[in-house]
């Protein structure tokens, strides 16, 4: 299990069975990190806004722990635009396929598509979907694809098509939803931690969640 | 926007060594219970609340409790998402997932909007007994084998679409036979009887009509002496509970309207789903607005509402705990009171 620590500018490493933290990977030029997403080799990509400038980065963690970082701030003149200028980066997850990169700007309200490339790294972006009110926290895939994410200020969570169409909203009955996970016996279960009321809500979904399907295939090749 | 908290855990290994388990203290809470008679005091107390379990169904209905051995909370819900043809079981620090699919219909045509099973119940040796809108059955779910259909038709004729079921303590099964399965309901070409029945369905596989007077009969119940059968009518044009006499041969006798949401006081008129009856006799209907909660006498005490469409109820735990199928959401309310049948 990784964890973002938003404090000290790294990530956490917990090793199975264990409960006992290591730092996997640090880096000073990091904000935050706010939030993780992780492919199916392994590498991790980090969330990293900036609250009080508005602004955010995204980084890529290898499985040796080297960040790299990939997009946002401006003093980074060598990227090439638009990947130098991103709002405050906050959700994030990457597709079942492993080429699309979802970042969400939860002020700027905007839903980015990153193109990875094979190295990993981020090719191109194209907006995937915008709101005209509220935010956005963590967001995450089901199997096939559909992106859930919650609507952080509105109480929802949206799931949205591949495409970036709207399929369903489910009331999360308190305003701040913060993240979503998928579990259960089936994995078609909808964890999401709501701030409002500091409680866990759950809700049904018709297909079983991307970490939890890959976590049930790694648990049946051992 | 500070979503400080929002830092986030990616799961990708062990999560049951961790031992997540779904939070199992601080359930959100909806609705509110309405106090129309100061007896409603004695069956659910002032700080009752409605908690939401689960919620992401389509249309939840016939919520039942299964007592299981050697399991920490003493048993676990089945109840039923009709449109996806599903019963769901939800397990205390587990939480929810498919226990059977298909459900109620086991065709390949489509078959309209509400597919799946509806009322549920357990029979004595603890099998479920379902009633199911496709299959247009009663049928038994067998210990480590498939389904037996114990009725699907009344003088060679099929069934609309079994909804609601009560078992009686000689074994025989009461279920009412409306037309909200039907692909197209009550103009549905597969439709071969003309009306809405209560039936009997007895161990022997005999079914005889006992009532054809409630032009939608739904929800059904016994009460705690079972000399008295109490069903509902989702018609709102006749939104009338009616209780049953039951006589000594085990038919239905006359019966009498029993509550008219038309006459009540403090909620507007409206027909009944799904009904349980605690072991004071005390009737607990949907209806209009939530949960109808109905002394014996036929006076309405109170009401559990939910702010959502409710469609049936059925207690747990040690009889005191009330599950509500209520649209999308699976809930419950804590009572002071215990279903009929419990010990």
């Amino acid at each position: 299990m990784y964890i973002a620590d938003y404090v000290n500018h790294q990530i956490f490493k917990v090793a199975p069975g264990t409960s006992k933290p290591v730092v996997f990977a640090a880096d000073a030029m990091m904000n935050q990190p706010n939030d993780l997403a992780i492919t199916y080799s392994g590498t991790l990509y980090a969330s990293d806004p900036s609250w009080s400038a508005k602004t955010g980065q995204l980084w890529k963690i290898t499985v040796d722990g080297r960040t790299t970082r990939l997009a946002g701030q401006m003093e980074l003149s060598s990227l090439p635009n638009p990947l130098n200028r991103l709002g405050t980066t906050n959700g994030i997850e990457v597709s079942p396929d492993g080429r699309t990169l979802y970042v969400n700007e939860s002020a700027q309200r905007k839903i980015w598509a990153f193109a990875i490339d094979s190295g990993g790294n981020l090719s191109g972006k194209k907006l995937f979907k915008s709101f005209e009110d509220h935010g956005f926290d963590g967001m995450r895939c089901d199997v096939d694809g559909n992106l859930y994410v919650t609507r952080y200020g509105k109480g929802t969570v949206v799931k949205l098509s591949p495409s970036g169409k709207v399929l369903a909203e489910i009331d999360v009955l308190g305003s701040k939803p913060s993240n979503i996970c998928f579990g259960g016996p089936d994995g078609r279960t909808a964890y999401v931690t709501e701030v409002e009321h500091t409680r866990i809500v759950s809700f049904r979904v018709g297909r079983p969640g991307l970490a939890w399907r890959r976590w049930q295939e790694a648990t049946d090749n051992q | 926007m500070k979503t400080f908290l929002a830092t986030a855990a990616v799961l990708v290994a062990f999560l049951p060594a961790m031992g997540f388990s779904q939070n199992t203290t601080n359930f959100a809470r909806i609705g509110r219970v309405d106090r129309f008679d100061p007896a409603l005091d004695g069956l659910l107390s002032k700080d009752a609340v409605i908690e939401v379990l689960c919620g992401g169904f389509d249309w939840a209905e016939g919520p039942v409790w299964v007592p299981e051995k050697g399991n920490k909370f003493g048993g676990y819900v089945l109840f039923s998402d009709i449109p996806p043809n599903s019963v769901i079981k939800w397990q205390e620090g587990v939480g929810a997932s498919v226990f059977l699919k298909p459900s109620g219909y086991t065709g390949v045509a489509d078959y309209g909007r509400e597919p799946g099973s509806n009322g549920l119940a357990l029979d004595a040796k603890g099998r479920l007994v379902s009633c199911e809108h496709g299959d247009r059955r009663i049928s038994v779910l067998t210990a480590g084998g498939g389904k037996v259909t114990l009725a699907d038709r009344w003088n060679g004729k099929r069934f609309n679409s079994p909804n609601d079921l009560a078992i009686r303590d000689n074994g025989d099964i009461f279920f009412t036979d409306p037309i909200y399965g039907l692909p197209r309901r009550e103009k549905d070409p597969l439709r071969e009887i003309d009306f809405c029945g209560v039936y009997r369905l007895q161990e022997d596989g005999t079914v005889t009509l006992q009532s054809k007077e409630i032009s939608r009969p739904n929800g059904i119940a016994f009460a705690p002496d079972h000399k008295t059968l109490y069903v509902a009518n989702s018609d709102g044009r006749d939104p009338v509970w009616r209780a049953f006499q039951v006589k000594e041969d085990g038919n239905l006798g006359a019966s009498r309207p029993f509550f008219d949401s038309s006459k009540a006081e403090g909620i507007s008129r409206g027909g009944g789903d799904g009904l349980k009856v605690d072991a004071k006799g005390n009737v607990f209907a949907t209806g209009p607005g939530g949960v109808l909660v109905i002394s014996p006498g036929g006076k309405l005490l109170g009401r559990i509402a939910t702010g959502e469409r409710i469609a049936n109820v059925g207690w747990g735990n040690d009889g005191s705990v009330l599950y509500l199928t209520s649209d999308m959401y699976l809930c419950r309310i804590k009572t002071l009171t215990r279903g009929a049948g419990f010990k």
